[in-house]
């Protein structure tokens, strides 16, 4: 009975027990911190929009000579019938293969 | 001295030194809540830090239709809740096992008389679902009126009350355990 009067009394202090007790205070470096990690934060979307523009340039830039290379070829099939390519690599150094005058 | 409002209206323009100055009126509510949850001042500080990175990101959404108190308890408690219950989730996946005995967590403000019982008040806290622990620790620990309390957890007066009732009913039983082994330290 005694033992289950202290019981009770003993529960009732721990309920009590932050009463009278004081705040904690947090590393006062802990602003420097989060503002560290805002600015972080707000510097990623920066390479963001460079790589979109950077993947933009890169594509113009294949679509220009990919344009440049089908215009080259269609000038030298127009021209001649076949491409100024197909005529050198034709043509080789000996004509009739005869080597010794007749 | 700038009200609430103004404060959090700088701060969504992104105006640092309302960010500083919020942080001065709030950063000590907010790391004493977290570390009620925590039971850890490191863990308390990455709270914190949390929070305090969410009401930079979100001030804006702020309406004013409750007290910037009350919407920054809110941020500190979910965010809270959230970060307890992942760390328990992975401690259970990397132990494989029921949650390790931790040791007693001890309150950096308590009276030096108190710390025994503080310690156990702490420990008994664990037994408590979410809802209980959140509005025993916004009643008994911060210190807050009910109504508060009840605006926070966006709930009634009446629930609040309700909630309280069955945390200490589940806190008295947890005590009750601890009580022999603390008799026993005594002797």
């Amino acid at each position: 009975m005694e033992e289950e009067k202290e019981k009770q009394q003993w529960v009732d202090g721990v309920f009590q027990s932050m009463k009278g007790s004081s705040k904690a205070t947090p590393n006062p470096a802990l602003f420097s911190l989060i503002e560290q990690q805002i600015e972080f934060s707000q510097a990623e979307t920066i390479p963001k929009k460079q790589w979109r523009f950077a993947v933009a340039a890169a594509i113009l830039v294949l679509i220009m000579n990919v344009s440049a290379l089908i215009l080259y070829e269609q000038d030298d099939i127009s021209s001649n019938g076949i491409s100024k390519s197909d005529t050198m690599y034709s043509s080789s150094l000996i004509s009739n293969y005869q080597i010794y005058e007749q | 001295m700038q009200n609430d409002s103004k404060i959090i209206k700088g701060v969504a323009k992104g105006d640092k030194q309302a960010f500083k100055m919020l942080y001065d009126r709030y950063s000590e509510k907010v790391y004493n809540t977290a570390l009620s949850y925590t039971k850890d001042t490191e863990e308390a500080e990455e709270v914190t830090q949390d929070v305090f990175m969410k009401i930079f990101k979100s001030a804006a959404t702020f309406k004013g239709n409750s007290l910037l108190s009350t919407w920054i308890y809110r941020i500190v408690v979910n965010t809270s809740l959230n970060y307890v219950n992942k760390k328990k989730r992975l401690t259970l996946v990397k132990n494989n096992s029921d949650l390790p005995d931790v040791t007693d967590f001890q309150h950096p403000g308590v009276l030096l008389e108190q710390k025994e019982n503080a310690a156990a008040l702490f420990k008994a806290m664990d037994c408590l679902p979410d809802n209980q622990k959140t509005a025993f620790i916004l009643s008994f620990i911060e210190d807050m009126p009910r109504k508060e309390v009840a605006k926070i957890m966006e709930t009634s007066l009446k629930a609040v009350e309700s909630l309280l009732q069955r945390a200490k009913q589940n806190m008295r039983q947890e005590l009750e355990k601890i009580y022999p082994n603390r008799r026993k330290s005594d002797n």
